[in-house]
């Protein structure tokens, strides 16, 4: 892994090792499985058929994992993606996921990254 | 629409405050000296109002603040446009101001312009206006200042002579030298040393942004926003802190004639408040006596307090008793709406909780008992949905809450400090309530109200009017330390508790062991509970934190006192059970029971000490008991001394006796303090020519203590012995200043080396000068120097940045022969890639040394990348500093593991090399710790990657797990498990086809035999406080927050573990 690129896509791995117990092999274990998780695309699943349901449940497991991971830039995406889902504010959602799919993007680049 | 959507944001953002701390950003904010607004020290460290404001909003946003000095009020608004910092205070608003910058919604704080005088007019009174004409007042000639004063002026009729000053040293001069007796300046400029006639002409202060940097403008707007919801005084008590003389509320002229007038004042008193208020043979003591006694003196009232018998509140018999003025917490809506009834501002609030036994079932709402006090008070009508029930005391009613009678109590958390530090205190949970209305006040009645005459409720309105100025005349810290002073300086009531709570052991042999232990765990509590109140005061919401750091706290003292109380201790538990055996005879018993006594009074000394340590937390003075080198100690105060001394040409003599133990641990920093200003004095007192003799020597001691004593000789005067008594001191200091802080200095070492545990001594004769003796006690570091070749360095991988502005040969020295694999890399982001490419290939640098070259030490940014891409444990971060700079208070020392001062020391970075190897070594790797697991828990999750980490955090504290998908098939799983499977039960708040809360209420209602009891705790992202509540409705016994801290699974299950090994004790089998 390429812990230079994976920092500079906003995930702080000395955090989340720190979470597992200093175990840094498995936390490079849970970092490499999170790209093929199926919650992001549930979400954009979601917004896209306007189920809103699926979208925020998907959404709440994101906030989820990636606090675990210590994702902080994408968590911090995600966070007011959440609330808006939550209280169904669905006109002004559009920066928020795109700001999701933004980091999102630039996260999984990072794990892929040699 | 606009401004929706901006509110939106800022609403969401607040939202998002948890994660923002997650993140830190490096926010620049340039200030310029402003008197005590914002200054620079010699050292170029910010101060003043502006740090400590922004330190307090920075809890909301976490930012890596840097302060940049621009000088001047332009050179701020330069330094902004041009990108130089990102933030610039103290700014008004301004018309174009708006159209350039972006201000936050809340300012910052408000300055004044007003009216001063020296001290000498301090029998003037505020807005006495008529005084205030026949003075001559200067001002600055500057048309905003002068504008301002001539409407004030006008409008209060001041016809005072004006002269105009070109600027603000020259006004202050004009003052100082009589040329006009008062002046027109700002608040935030004024210094200490005047008294104040007049204040106006508010303008609000904001900390503003460049246009265009919306992000971090909305970022300041949430984090103001926040901080100012959560305590909206936070910002009045800085003002308060900064300028005393600030906006504080003055009584004008016919208020001090009004309060003047007022006889004597009669206020019931409630005596069944506990600490809050009771009364003492007939006289009323507690909070609220010493609250109101402030006041009084404050405002210049009499009050005279007349405590009311148990429930004696009608309006009958204080009619009788002649009270007119009650201090009470019931502020009923329908007495307010009464005529001639008033109600003063809150003076206490009064914080009211729930308390909870742990691991109880909640089945339903419905039948939730709620325990309240019978007396007067706690308004309970709030919680219509439970079942109340009235207790007569607190013993009671939480008598019924161990009983199972009541399943909530209602109480005030002042009562509750004090319990909640006991062994009792553990088995109950906090639940606070956010219930801001409440408080103590004082009620204000005239009777009879229906016959009240006009002039009657003007009076009494005009009262409550000083009154509340009164109250809020007050501060925190008063009130603080009031309240610190009924609770936790209680010690026989603390006693009292334990002494309930613990069962004496039987043996009478023991009895003083018993009696030993119950005092030291009473100091104990003490030192703990003051932690816990400050505490509670910021963090009353964030209760799991609260107790864990409780329990941290705890440890932390435990094993700081343990290397004094277990000795002593150990050997009377060793000698009662010999003193019990059978065998022993008359004479050797009469030997045990006399060295059973020299221990307990070696115990008794050790408590002595704690008290020690307490007063010194009270005094904010913390003695830290670190590693340290007698050597360098003693070299630092001989170069400082021999450079004083240089100056005076007096000859220094330093006197080290032989085999005095190099290595020690004690405070060196106080330490370091007090002999510097014991040898500062003594340069300063010696003539020229003179001389100074400093001796170091050992008195005693044994393998674990030295008791060192040093003795500062003058030849000459020296400073008289009755300086550091407090009644001369009062005479010199008037005489001049010199001596006030010489005074200051010596006392302040001299409390110093009390708290330390030590003595000094003084011996002077007129002829031959004084003889200072200090002795102290430091304990012997155990590790003394290791051999270069006991731990083997070769193996670590060390990465050395460097720009080469500094000279590494030194380090370099050190580390070749050791053999140690180094690199050396001049760029930051090279460094970077470079760890990063050697992780890949397996061979990861151990120790990344920084010795970047800049006037700031090493970019705390770049630590703080390498801190992201590793762990702690995998890579130790060493930051150089130059010499020049002060390690303590600098900020990367907090940013990087050690922090070594250039030039290197071989000995020093030896030291840490080693420790890190040691530490490294002794790591296991987490999974080949193999041990069986030693119970299992069932965990719902629906995701399966944080179904995963859960389990894998779980297995590294040896427990195995079950896991389910959702919340039914958890409750499946545990209605078809045996009794005993599972210690827990962890469900995640929200899943698909049967949630958290759901499941959990299933389960208390499933029949199985452990369904009552086994411990189920939720898990969410949700805030914890709001979360806590919620899972304890649905019957949980907790709440864990996500992303999970591995510490808080660990104590939760350590806890189920103590609840299922008690279970199954009782039951009389295992399963």
């Amino acid at each position: 892994m390429n812990r230079y690129e994976l920092v500079k896509a906003g995930i702080d791995i000395g955090k989340g090792i720190e979470r597992m117990g200093g175990d840094c092999e498995l936390y490079e274990h849970f970092l490499t499985r999170f790209p093929s998780d199926p919650h992001y695309q549930a979400l954009l699943d979601g917004i896209r058929d306007k189920d809103y349901q699926k979208a925020f449940e998907a959404a709440h497991a994101l906030k989820g994992m990636t606090g675990n991971l210590s994702m902080d830039e994408l968590a911090f995406a995600i966070y007011p993606l959440v609330e808006v889902l939550r209280k169904g504010n669905l006109n002004e959602i559009s920066p928020y996921i795109e700001k999701v799919q933004k980091e999102y993007d630039r996260v999984c680049e990072a794990i892929k990254a040699e | 629409m606009g401004q929706a959507k901006k509110k939106s944001i800022s609403f969401c953002l607040i939202l998002t405050l948890c994660i923002a701390q997650l993140l830190s950003q490096t926010v620049r904010i340039g200030i310029f000296p402003l008197g005590n607004y914002s200054s620079f020290d010699s050292n170029g460290n910010p101060a003043g109002y502006a740090v400590a404001y922004f330190d307090h909003i920075n809890q909301y946003c976490d930012w890596s603040i840097q302060y940049v000095n621009t000088g001047t009020f332009q050179g701020s608004l330069d330094a902004l446009e041009s990108g130089e910092v990102d933030i610039i205070c103290p700014f008004p608003s301004t018309k174009d101001g708006h159209i350039q910058f972006l201000y936050p919604s809340l300012s910052s704080g408000t300055s004044y312009l007003a009216i001063y005088t020296t001290l000498e007019f301090d029998q003037i009174l505020y807005e006495d206006f008529a005084a205030i004409s026949k003075l001559r007042i200067g001002l600055v000639a500057n048309s905003a200042d002068e504008d301002a004063y001539r409407a004030y002026a006008t409008s209060h009729n001041i016809s005072s002579p004006i002269t105009k000053y070109s600027n603000a040293r020259a006004l202050e001069a004009a003052l100082k030298g009589h040329e006009v007796d008062a002046i027109v300046a700002s608040t935030l400029t004024s210094g200490e040393d005047l008294h104040t006639l007049g204040t106006f002409a508010p303008t609000p202060l904001y900390h503003i942004v460049q246009a265009g940097n919306t992000k971090l403008w909305q970022e300041l707007d949430a984090a103001i926003n926040e901080a100012t919801m959560e305590d909206p005084a936070f910002s009045a008590f800085l003002q308060e802190k900064f300028f005393p003389l600030y906006n504080k509320s003055q009584y004008t002229f016919k208020e001090k004639q009004f309060i003047t007038s007022l006889p004597v004042l009669n206020i019931g008193y409630p005596t069944n408040l506990g600490p809050i208020g009771y009364s003492n043979n007939g006289k009323a003591e507690g909070i609220i006596r010493d609250i109101l006694d402030r006041i009084a003196t404050s405002a210049g009232f009499r009050f005279n307090y007349i405590p009311l018998p148990d429930g004696k509140f009608s309006e009958e018999y204080l009619k009788e008793q002649k009270i007119y003025i009650l201090a009470t917490d019931t502020c009923l809506q329908e007495d307010a709406l009464q005529d001639g009834v008033y109600f003063s501002h809150f003076f206490l609030s009064s914080e009211n909780v729930f308390i909870a036994r742990k691991g109880v079932d909640y089945h339903n709402n419905d039948r939730i008992t709620l325990a309240v006090l019978g007396r007067n008070g706690l308004d309970a009508s709030a919680y219509p949905t439970f079942v109340k029930k009235t207790f007569a005391t607190v013993s009671d009613a939480f008598a019924a809450l161990e009983s199972g009678e009541a399943q909530l109590l209602l109480l005030n958390r002042y009562e509750l400090d004090l319990l909640l530090s006991t062994p009792l205190g553990s088995s109950y949970t906090i639940i606070p309530i956010q219930d801001r209305n409440g408080g103590f006040c004082l009620k204000i009645m005239d009777y009879p109200a229906a016959e009240s005459t006009i002039e009657q409720r003007s009076k009494s309105k005009h009262f409550l009017n000083i009154i509340n100025k009164a109250i809020d005349n007050i501060s925190k810290t008063e009130k603080l330390n009031i309240i610190l002073a009924h609770t936790t300086a209680k010690q026989d009531l603390a006693q009292e508790l334990i002494q309930k709570g613990t069962t004496t052991p039987p043996l009478l042999g023991i009895s003083l062991l018993t009696s030993s232990c119950l005092i030291i765990y009473a100091v104990y509590l003490m030192i703990n509970n003051k932690r816990i109140i400050k505490e509670k005061d910021a963090e009353l919401l964030k209760v799991s934190n609260l107790k864990k750091q409780t329990k941290e706290s705890g440890n932390q003292f435990v094993s700081n006192i343990h290397q004094e109380i277990t000795p002593p201790l150990d050997a009377i538990i060793e000698l009662t059970r010999e003193a019990k055996s059978d065998t022993v005879d008359a004479e050797t018993m009469h030997k045990l029971i006399e060295r059973i006594e020299t221990s307990a009074t070696d115990l008794k000394k050790a408590v002595d000490d704690m008290l020690d340590v307490k007063a010194s937390h009270e005094n904010n003075l913390t003695i830290k008991h670190a590693a340290f080198s007698l050597g360098t100690l003693v070299e630092k105060l001989r170069d400082e001394s021999i450079k004083e001394c240089q100056e005076k040409r007096i000859t220094f003599t330093l006197n080290k006796t032989e085999g005095l133990p190099e290595a020690l641990i004690g405070d060196v920093v106080r330490t370091k303090q007090a002999l510097s200003a014991l040898l500062s004095n003594a340069v300063r007192c010696t003539p020229h020519g003179g001389s100074i003799n400093f001796t170091i020597s050992q008195t005693g001691g044994n393998k674990d203590r030295a008791y060192l004593r040093f003795t500062i000789v003058d030849t000459i005067c020296g400073i008289k012995a009755e300086l550091l008594s407090k009644h001369t001191t009062h005479q010199r200091i008037e005489s001049a200043q010199k001596d006030k802080d010489q005074v200051q200095n010596l006392s302040i070492a001299k409390h110093l080396i009390t708290l330390m545990g030590g003595l000094t001594d003084e011996y002077r004769t007129p002829e031959k000068g004084t003889t200072f003796t200090i002795d102290l006690p430091f304990f012997i570091a155990k590790e003394t120097k290791k051999n270069a070749g006991q731990t083997d360095l070769s193996a670590l991988r060390i990465l050395i940045v460097n720009d080469g502005n500094l000279k590494d040969d030194a380090l370099l020295r050190i580390l070749a022969p050791l053999g140690v694999d180094y690199t050396t890399i001049e760029k930051e982001e090279d460094a970077l890639r470079t760890l990063s490419k050697a992780d890949c290939k397996g061979l990861p640098y151990q120790v990344c040394i920084i010795a970047l070259a800049t006037e700031e030490g090493p970019d705390t940014t770049f630590i703080k990348t390498i801190r992201k891409m590793f762990s702690r444990e995998e890579t130790t971060i060493i930051a150089l500093i130059p010499a020049t700079g002060d390690a303590k208070d600098r900020k990367d020392t907090t940013v990087a593991d050690y922090c070594l001062k250039e030039p290197v020391s071989e000995e020093a970075l030896l030291q840490v090399l080693r420790g890190i190897k040691d530490k490294k070594e002794k790591r296991k790797d987490p999974r080949q710790d193999n041990r069986c697991p030693l119970h299992k828990v069932l965990l719902a999750e629906d995701v399966a990657l944080n179904r995963e980490i859960a389990q894998k955090l779980l297995s590294l504290i040896h427990v195995a797990t079950d896991t389910a998908m959702n919340g039914k098939e958890a409750l499946e799983k545990f209605t078809a498990s045996p009794p005993g499977t599972y210690i827990a039960i962890f469900l995640d708040v929200q899943m698909p086809i049967m949630d958290g809360y759901d499941t959990a209420r299933a389960i208390r209602a499933s029949g199985h035999p452990d369904a009552k009891s086994i411990g189920i705790y939720a898990m969410s992202a949700n805030s914890s406080a709001k979360a806590e509540l919620a899972a304890l409705n649905a019957g949980m016994n907790g709440h864990i927050p996500k992303p999970i801290n591995p510490a808080i699974l660990k104590e939760t299950l350590l806890k189920e573990e103590a609840r299922w090994d008690a279970q199954n004790k009782t039951k009389g089998g295992t399963i």
